[in-house]
């Protein structure tokens, strides 16, 4: 049985001159997973912060029933729509009872009916261990629970896949259907179209902070939904041929850490992606680090001249967010100025001068990389170099590492994205507890 | 010039308040405020003379927190650098070599302020010893140190007070007019922001420093040592809050008396915070708060109540000022 529990009348949100969301009208029906999906920037998150009660907006209204929401958290917490963040709100020195029980503070929820919960839907909580202890999925899944925890009567997910791996993506999408079936309206972005039309009843489409549809999942095919997203796709061209004659390589490598790895041997051939995939967690940022000679090692590696390196963590690592462009690629000393990178790679920003907290993720990967290739590097190491960004972003950043190859490089694509390795890599290792696999099975198995 | 507006209206409605705070009605205390500040030539010059120390301390400060290193001991720092300058100066005193012995007592502050921030640094980087806390209490020691010293080994030969040796004028900073205390270490102190101020934002070395505050591992992961800068920065912070201590020393008091401490050092850290962590900044922000101290003296000797207004105002300022980067912060947190 459906009916219209959520909705949104006209909502729209400026920031100064720019309009992040433009006269939005839309419903949210209960037992439905209603997915919201667009471009970095298209204005789903700021939607979902409406919706939220995060963010008040310019003018329109947020209905719930037929009572008219105050925009602000607390109330629209109190009339039963929860969040569950992309990145969690949880504290890692918590056990994840501790955890649990903050969240239910203001909940009229005992830890047993949250535990209960966990029961039905077959999850296996260690509600005793530290936070810090638990892998992504599970510190989602308790997320989760304390979203749950005061039964609220919406959940939105924002761009809940984006950590997982493929088992626990699909545990999630099922996990998905099950909440809307209890009648729960769940309101998902997504940026995978797979995963989307896998576990979706209804498709809303933002580009450019307006609407451009709203589709029930089996009136529409996945080609038409990517088109009104970002326009016609280009396909992967084929994986570039390269000379075998010289190569990169790795002998014995020994790298401590928390996955250490113990003699690794590889060699990539300069003008190959070599990919290497497998679960997060397995010595990639180990082995990362030892390559772009961050973290110390043991054993030999070929000496190149320069070393172009895109970490798996963009905030964390590759840029300062407080600095601007021109300063994020200052440190590389390369010729490459702030406005020449905003043209030749597309970066939607101000000016060179503007700070990288107001860019989107997919602009500011793009500094990252373009700051890495105007290194001209001979050996380039790439960390889940795609994570968080759009179809069309994604695209960009994979043939520019491509690019890369094409003239010279030894790529090293460390990455948890079996597509992305398929498209781009020559050929795939993979990591398993610090040791490099042959196959993805052996990987699993191991 | 929003923010600019911002402040100034800000600051005049804190010192509006201060004075509220203080039992003073707000026009006689702007009034003995402004006289005490800029009246005649000694207001001025006591305006300039008290912003010297803020602002060679408050640049110390600034270096140190733009590479993300919270040197909260620039008193101790300071202390040392005036203990080190009246050692060399009581070793130096017998050679008669009185420009010399300035610069060298001038260049031995400036080491013994880096060395008492290198112990800190040393502490945090090699021993992970929380660096705010250290230089925290790295400035109690520095200030026992000071009182040992003066009651002890530089002690006034044939004086059982606790003081040193008076300098006679030779050894002294340069002064244009005998009738008031400005003296040539104004102008050091800002030829020294200048420096400073070329230093952090045109050079590879000051750029370095400032992507190590904005982002630590931005810097590892591209092969460079945070922690090697951070080091540095704290040995160039503390040498500026020493060359503070040196400089007071030599333009005021030329002597050390336990009373020698006047809370620069501490003083510096909101300078630097209203100054906004950048040179220029910290200068004029020196300079309002000498002009402060200054008039704060006259409003003390006539409102009966204010010599400690300059405090109150400062931890005012910074108040209004996290409350302003707070509101900032979450309007640009919203707006992505």
């Amino acid at each position: 049985m459906t009916e219209q529990v959520l909705s949104v009348e006209g909502i729209t949100v400026s920031f100064g001159p720019l309009k992040a969301l433009d006269d939005v009208t839309l419903e949210f029906l209960s037992g439905e997973v209603h997915a919201v999906v667009g471009e970095n920037g298209a204005g789903k998150s700021t939607l979902m912060n409406v919706l939220a009660g995060f963010l008040s907006p310019s003018s329109g209204f947020v209905r719930l029933g037929d009572r008219t929401l105050l925009n602000n958290s607390v109330d629209h917490r109190k009339w039963g729509i929860e969040m569950v963040h992309q990145h969690f709100r949880l504290v890692p020195a918590f056990s994840v009872k501790e955890n649990l029980r903050l969240g239910l503070m203001r909940a009229e929820r005992t830890f047993e009916d949250v535990q209960k919960v966990a029961t039905e839907l077959d999850w296996d909580i260690p509600f005793d261990s530290l936070v810090s202890d638990l892998g992504v999925g599970q510190k989602q899944r308790v997320e989760i629970l304390k979203a749950l925890a005061s039964s609220p009567k919406v959940v939105i997910f924002d761009e809940p896949t984006a950590v997982l791996n493929e088992d626990e993506v699909s545990g999630l999408l099922r996990s998905m259907r099950e909440f809307a079936q209890n009648s729960l309206v769940v309101i998902v972005i997504a940026h995978k179209l797979a995963e989307v039309f896998s576990v979706a009843d209804r498709i809303s489409v933002l580009k450019d902070g307006t609407l451009r549809g709203s589709f029930r999942t089996q009136d529409v095919s996945p080609r038409e939904i990517s088109e009104l997203m970002v326009g016609p796709q280009d396909s992967f061209p084929e994986p570039v041929q390269f000379d075998n004659s010289s190569k990169f390589f790795c002998k014995n490598l020994s790298v401590d850490g928390n996955c250490p790895i113990v003699d690794l041997n590889f060699d990539v051939g300069f003008g190959e992606v070599l990919g290497i995939g497998g679960v997060d967690g397995n010595g990639q940022v180990e082995l990362a680090e030892a390559l772009a000679q961050v973290r110390p090692s043991e054993g030999e590696i070929t000496t190149v001249a320069t070393i172009g390196y895109v970490p798996q963590d963009r905030q964390l690592d590759g840029l300062a967010l407080s600095m601007s462009i021109n300063e994020n690629i200052e440190i590389a000393e390369v010729s490459l100025t702030g406005s020449a990178a905003i043209k030749e790679y597309e970066i939607k920003a101000r000016s060179a001068s503007a700070p990288l907290t107001s860019l989107s993720g997919g602009n500011q990967q793009k500094v990252v990389l373009a700051r890495e290739l105007a290194k001209r590097p001979e050996l380039l190491v790439a960390v889940n170099p795609t994570r968080g960004l759009d179809v069309r972003a994604s695209a960009f950043v994979l043939s520019q590492i491509r690019k890369s190859a094409e003239q010279g490089a030894a790529v090293v694509l460390i990455s948890t994205d079996r597509d992305e390795l398929a498209a781009v890599a020559n050929r795939t290792l993979y990591l398993s507890r610090g040791r490099l696999l042959n196959s993805a099975q052996e990987a699993i198995s191991a | 010039m929003k923010t600019l507006v911002v402040a100034v209206l800000g600051l005049l409605g804190i010192l509006v308040i201060g004075l509220i705070v203080t039992g003073v009605a707000p026009a006689t205390g702007f009034k003995l405020l402004l006289e005490g500040a800029f009246s005649d030539q000694f207001a001025v010059s006591q305006s300039l003379v008290r912003a010297t120390p803020l602002l060679l301390a408050g640049l110390g400060v600034t270096v140190a927190w733009k590479a993300g290193v919270f040197n909260i001991g620039g008193e101790g720092q300071l202390l040392i650098g005036a203990v080190f300058g009246a050692s060399t100066a009581q070793l130096l005193f017998k050679l008669g070599i009185p420009l010399v012995g300035t610069v060298l007592v001038l260049v031995s502050s400036v080491l013994g302020g880096a060395i008492w921030a290198g112990v800190a640094a040393w502490l945090s980087i090699k021993r992970g010893v929380n660096l705010v806390i250290s230089t925290i209490l790295l400035n109690f020691i520095g200030l026992q140190l000071l009182l040992f010293g003066v009651d002890g080994p530089l002690r006034r030969k044939g004086q059982s007070a606790p003081m040193t040796e008076q300098l006679p004028d030779s050894w002294m900073l340069w002064k244009p007019s005998r009738q008031t205390d400005l003296h040539v270490g104004v102008l050091l102190a800002i030829l020294v922001a200048v420096a400073i101020g070329v230093f952090l934002f045109r050079t590879r070395s000051g750029y370095l420093v400032r992507a190590t505050g904005a982002n630590p591992r931005f810097v590892r992961a591209n092969r460079i040592n945070p922690s090697a800068i951070q080091l540095r920065v704290m040995l160039l912070s503390g040498g500026l809050c020493g060359l503070a201590g040196g400089i007071q020393f030599l333009g005021i008091n030329g002597q050390l008396t336990p009373s020698f401490s006047q809370q620069y050092g501490f003083l510096a850290i909101p300078v630097a915070l209203v100054g906004g962590l950048h040179p220029l900044g910290v200068t004029v922000s020196s300079f309002f708060f000498g002009a402060l101290f200054a008039g704060t003296s006259n409003l003390s000797r006539f409102g009966g109540s204010g010599s400690y207004f300059v405090y109150i105002v400062q931890g005012l300022a910074v108040f209004g000022l996290l409350g302003y980067r707070f509101v900032k912060d979450r309007q640009v947190e919203f707006a992505q």
